[in-house]
């Protein structure tokens, strides 16, 4: 909403209030001025006449002019070409203040200047509001103009200051001048000016039918003056109109939008010649097609509103009227519309169209239900005025759903305790009558009757509000503190998570955050899940945001694409997220490794991550946990191969139960994502934020010393390490650690075996082992290799 | 035998000897078995029994001479063997081989922390909800009429006409106050949202908010503007002054828009506030009646306040940071300049 300062000063007393403080204080108090824009600033102007212009004696683009400005004859240099003698102009005397910089006498190419000869655009005025010549000279006055006045932005008609406001979505009393008024009214405790408006009465008495069919139509009046004459509109009226951004039309269209500035009533008007017959009635829609006043056709649906004339629609309410109903350069007689109709449907109408006007804003915003009458009769006025209407024959009004005043009652104390205050009654009394919301003392409560133009005020909060923003939140403490003893923290899940990530960030890894809604070819990637559990928006932005993730790997995939395309060093990273399908929610975590562990050219160490450092960095961070690698299990992958090597990659079990997958990428995977091959490693969060977590406990350290014995066995290739390190463990209680350090397939080693060296750890609690026993666990470890394992002992 | 000659040749020897390998043969060649002081011994077997002691007496005196002067000599040899190693065992410090990096957490989820941490202290618990939620808790609880321009399609990732992707963390609170049967409550609520805007530079499709709920008994605007005096001054720095605005958000009533003064220009005016010296950050107010009462709380007993928060923007302006797209498209040379909160 653009509101004129010149034209509010009229509704509104506003004497010692600038533009900035007006703005101020209704920012503060909740209506946000984003811009003060003056049409010109100057100060120290005069206008003067161009008695002599002569060449500069070292230019040949500037003069040397004398200008009389009444009192004194001043010598100013001037670069314009449309300078020359006997011109009238704006002079800038020496201490004018102009936007973005000061008039000072001086010295140019040697010739004395007194001042400055300006053009609009040194006013400040926007490039778009002026012609030709003015864009490429200094403006010149009319010569009827008396030299010497001062009043030059008047003169030229741009005194004028806009102020660009962004009222809140509930405040639909601020899209017209006299709700401004009347809250600049309150806010500064000044006397608005609205009586002095001008209105002629009208009687609801027009012999014309009006049938209200739809209960999406609160009140319908339609006013028919007669022997009007379409011509241009007054200054004012344009003046205001152009100031609101609103284009001028004719004198017609003009004032209806006028008063719809003034007073927030939309009208619309149509050529009473061209309806049909004397009914007009409003219906909720059809299935058609409509003809608008823009030439256009559009398709109208069963929940748009419509006048029909004569089972025609003339006008799609609250949007636009029909083409063949229009008012044009002919017109003599109309008939004007001023309705209330529901906010809603308009919305849906005019967003469905993308037919967006004025009129339509007000709608959806939310319309004084009580102004038409009022409104109509100004409009009346107007158009007899401006018009030159013969007659304003009548209106007939049907009200639909008659207007309910809000009645509120508040207490004073319940004021002070919501807002925390210690306002006296008489401070509250003064703010709701400037108001107008007719306070009425009753006891202890306050009784309220609410105006119709505030529909946003409903409840004894709404009250409140008012109350503080008017008075002013300074009045607000903020050294409360909260009474209310709890105690605070985090629970058992997001401590983890807060976990996972310091154990992960000292591992080198970091964390992004990537976007919940993916497109199909990352959602390939949702990994251990039924891709038909998906959820999928059901008119989403765009193909690449169709669908809400399963998983992780695509996104991750993605981002270290990006950051391989740019030479990103050390990408190892991770991300936890929470996930909705249409079965469940869970939390995943998901690694990504691909470069050094731990690299150093001078001292020739190059660890690059792999298989086995991903699984170890998994291993230690469950067991930082509280989750032992014992309760772990590896199981060679036959569940996704698509994604992994098939023999690069295990499932991952916890306590027996499946919590994801581990392994190098695919190489068809990483192909697609153009990055290099890698490891990937993602699980479900939940299971571990669910199990049990082992208990500190102080053990004992060793009393006896521990022996140790290494055996070489040679097994088929396919035996696993965790089988031959679990075969050896369960031999015997007195078996402490069983260690695989060297494999070896090469010569000497037959087809389809491997030699595996173990060290085993042998300790009891109770003695020092004794060289029998000893060889009696070494026995039966040799035993079980053989026969479970079908292993050779080699020694 | 002139066991002081001896003494006087052994100090010549000891004296020349530079390495231990040399002070182990001369070790040998004194104190071994076939050694120079057993040959000694065995020439005492010639001597009187009277000469036996005085003569037996020198050579142990010797003998012992000799160990202790070794073993002293051992002791300077390996001082010096270990000085030599040392002083001559040189690295160039200044030069740079290894580079631990410790990740970084994302940005996002530091400011996140930070501000959970900050009401963790003042008796908050933190809960999330789910990004999946219904329009009923995402809208209907949270006192948005029906015909709300943010209940449109257009506005709202719906996934069908019951589900949506949640379009703000009120969704949570509206959850907490369906759960709770007790009072108070003291609730952060952080969590990522979704609304239908196409990214570019200030908007993202995706973000994160957090949001607070505070209900219970004689709960006022003051006490509001009291917490988020606390919230102002971590987030950005002590001393912060706060400044209301009145707004409209269906969850409160009163709404209040809050402005924070200007971390960078301590409220004088600079880019960052537009000259204003103010920073809006904060949408705040008291939870709406209807809100609880929905809820099965007596309004006219109980009362609450709620705020809410984009991480992003608080990111942005702390860090200086001009395109929100960046928190997603994760180049990690922009997630690792975030080490830690200021
Ligand atoms: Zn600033």
């Amino acid at each position: 909403m653009k509101i004129s300062y010149k034209w509010l000063k009229e509704l509104v007393d506003l004497s010692d209030i600038s533009p900035e403080l007006l703005a101020d204080r209704l920012t503060k108090s909740g209506l946000e001025i984003e811009d003060i824009k003056y049409q010109a600033q100057g100060t120290n102007l005069v206008i003067g006449k161009v008695i002599s212009a002569i060449k500069h004696p070292d230019s040949d683009h500037l003069q040397v002019t004398k200008v009389d400005i009444k009192n004194e004859i001043l010598d100013i240099v001037c670069g314009a070409k449309n300078c020359r003698e006997g011109i009238k102009v704006v002079v800038a005397k020496v201490g004018a203040k102009l936007p973005g910089f000061e008039i000072k006498q001086s010295k140019i190419r040697g010739v004395v200047s007194n001042g400055m000869l300006c053009s609009l655009s040194e006013l400040g005025v926007d490039i778009k509001k002026q012609s030709e010549a003015e864009l490429n000279g200094i403006k010149i006055i009319d010569d009827e103009i008396e030299i010497g006045r001062e009043d030059v932005l008047e003169i030229l008609g741009l005194d004028d200051v806009v102020l660009e406001a962004k009222p809140t979505p509930n405040r639909a009393d601020l899209f017209n001048m006299k709700g401004i008024a009347l809250e600049v009214g309150a806010i500064f405790n000044r006397k608005t000016f609205l009586d002095k408006l001008e209105f002629l009465p009208v009687k609801n008495d027009l012999d014309f039918i009006v049938q209200l069919n739809s209960d999406k139509v609160a009140s319908y009046s339609a006013l028919m003056i007669k022997g009007l004459k379409v011509k241009e509109s007054p200054k004012f009226i344009k003046d205001r109109l152009l100031s609101a951004g609103i284009s001028t039309i004719n004198n017609l269209v003009d004032i209806g939008n006028y008063v719809m500035l003034e007073l927030g009533q939309p009208f619309h008007i149509f050529d009473y010649k061209k309806l049909n017959n004397n009914v007009l009635s409003v219906e909720t829609g059809c299935n058609c097609e409509f003809e608008a006043l823009d030439e256009n056709t559009y398709a109208i649906l069963e929940n748009d509103i419509v006048i029909k004339n004569n089972q025609k629609i003339v006008a799609l309410a609250g949007v636009m009227g029909s083409n063949d109903s229009k008012v044009d350069e002919e017109s003599s007689d109309v008939l004007v519309e001023a309705a209330v109709f529901d906010n809603y449907s308009v919305r849906l109408t005019s967003k469905r169209l993308n037919l967006n006007s004025e009129s339509s804003l007000r709608f959806i915003k939310g319309i004084d239900p009580n102004v038409y009458s009022e409104a109509i009769s100004r409009l009346a006025f107007l158009m007899k005025e401006y018009g030159c209407a013969k007659e304003v024959v009548g209106v007939k009004t049907i009200v639909k759903k008659p207007f309910k005043e809000t009645e509120i009652e508040i207490s004073l104390n319940y004021i002070n305790d919501l807002l925390g205050t210690e306002f006296n009654q008489t401070e509250i009394l003064e703010v709701l009558n400037s108001l107008n919301f007719n306070p009425v003392l009753n006891g202890e409560i306050f009784k309220l009757k609410i105006p119709s133009y505030r529909l946003d005020i409903k409840i004894k909060q709404d009250i409140c509000e008012e109350i503080i923003r008017i008075k002013g939140f300074s009045k607000l403490k903020t050294n409360n503190t909260l009474s209310m003893v709890t105690v605070g923290g985090l629970n058992n899940s997001q401590k983890i998570i807060r976990k996972t990530r310091e154990i992960l960030n000292g591992y080198g890894l970091d964390e992004v955050i990537t976007y919940t809604l993916i497109d199909k070819k990352l959602k390939e990637e949702d990994l251990l899940i039924d891709p038909s559990l998906s959820y999928e928006i059901i008119s989403p932005l765009s193909e690449k945001r169709r669908y809400v993730r399963q998983g992780l790997m695509g996104s991750v995939l993605e981002c270290v694409s990006y950051n391989q395309a740019r030479k990103v060093k050390n990408i190892n990273i991770f991300e936890i997220s929470s996930f909705s399908n249409k079965s469940e929610k869970y939390t995943r975590l998901a690694i990504y490794l691909s470069d050094n562990y731990l690299a150093s050219k001078i001292n020739k160490v190059n660890i690059k991550h792999d298989f086995y450092t991903l699984k170890s960095i998994l291993l230690s961070y469950l067991k930082e946990l509280g989750i032992n690698s014992n309760r772990l299990e590896f199981k060679q992958n036959n569940k996704d191969t698509a994604h992994f090597y098939p023999y690069k990659s295990g499932i991952i079990y916890l306590d027996k139960k499946e919590i994801g997958i581990l392994g190098s990428i695919h190489p068809t995977i990483c192909e697609k994502y153009d990055i290099e091959e890698s490891v990937y490693l993602e699980i479900n969060l939940d299971l571990i934020f669910e199990c049990k977590k082992e208990k500190v406990v102080f053990k004992p350290l060793d009393r006896f010393p521990s022996s140790k014995r290494d055996i070489a066995i040679l097994v088929k290739a396919d035996i696993n390490a965790s089988s031959i390190i679990e075969t050896v463990e369960k031999s015997d209680k007195l078996v402490q650690s069983v260690e695989i350090f060297d494999i070896y397939n090469g010569i000497g080693i037959k087809e389809g075996y491997k030699s595996v060296a173990l060290s085993i750890v042998f300790n009891s609690k109770d003695n020092t082992l004794s060289e029998e026993e000893l060889n009696n666990a070494y026995q039966k470890i040799e035993f079980n290799l053989i026969n479970k394992l079908e292993a050779e002992v080699r020694g | 035998m002139d066991i002081q000659n001896l003494k006087i040749v052994f100090d010549q020897k000891i004296q020349a000897i530079q390495n231990i390998e040399k002070l182990n043969e001369l070790k040998i060649e004194y104190t071994s078995k076939k050694g120079l002081i057993q040959g000694l011994m065995q020439e005492m077997k010639n001597l009187s029994n009277e000469e036996k002691r005085s003569f037996g007496q020198k050579v142990n005196e010797f003998k012992e001479e000799v160990l202790k002067q070794i073993e002293l000599k051992e002791k300077l040899l390996k001082q010096a063997e270990l000085n030599h190693r040392i002083n001559n065992d040189k690295i160039d410090i200044t030069l740079d081989s290894y580079n631990f990096n410790r990740g970084n957490i994302h940005p996002l989820n530091l400011v996140v922390k930070e501000i959970e941490d900050l009401f963790i202290s003042m008796g908050f618990e933190v809960v999330e909800g789910s990004e999946v939620e219904s329009d009923f808790y995402n809208f209907e609880r949270a006192n948005t009429p029906l015909n709300h321009p943010a209940r449109d399609m257009q506005d709202t990732f719906y996934i069908n006409k019951e589900l949506l992707l949640r379009t703000h963390t009120t969704a949570i609170q509206t959850r907490v106050l369906d759960e709770r049967e007790t009072l108070p409550i003291k609730v952060i609520c952080p969590g990522k949202v979704y609304r239908k805007d196409d990214d570019d530079a200030t908007h993202s499709h995706q973000f994160m908010q957090i949001e607070g709920l505070v209900v219970g008994e004689n709960l006022s605007v003051s006490d509001l503007k009291a917490t988020l005096q606390k919230l102002a001054d971590k987030m950005f720095k002590n001393g912060r002054e706060i400044r209301f605005r009145p707004s409209y958000f269906p969850f409160t009533e009163p709404s209040f828009e809050v402005d924070v003064s200007c971390h960078i220009c301590n409220g004088k005016g600079c880019n960052t506030c537009k000259n204003s010296g103010f920073i809006e950050v904060l949408g705040s107010g008291m939870v709406h009646p209807k809100v609880l009462e929905d809820a099965g709380f007596d309004a006219t007993r109980y009362s609450g306040f709620a705020f809410g928060l984009g991480v992003e923007r608080i990111a942005m302006l702390k860090y200086g940071i001009d395109d929100i797209r960046n928190f997603y498209v994760n180049d990690l040379r922009f997630n690792r300049n975030f080490k830690r909160f200021e």
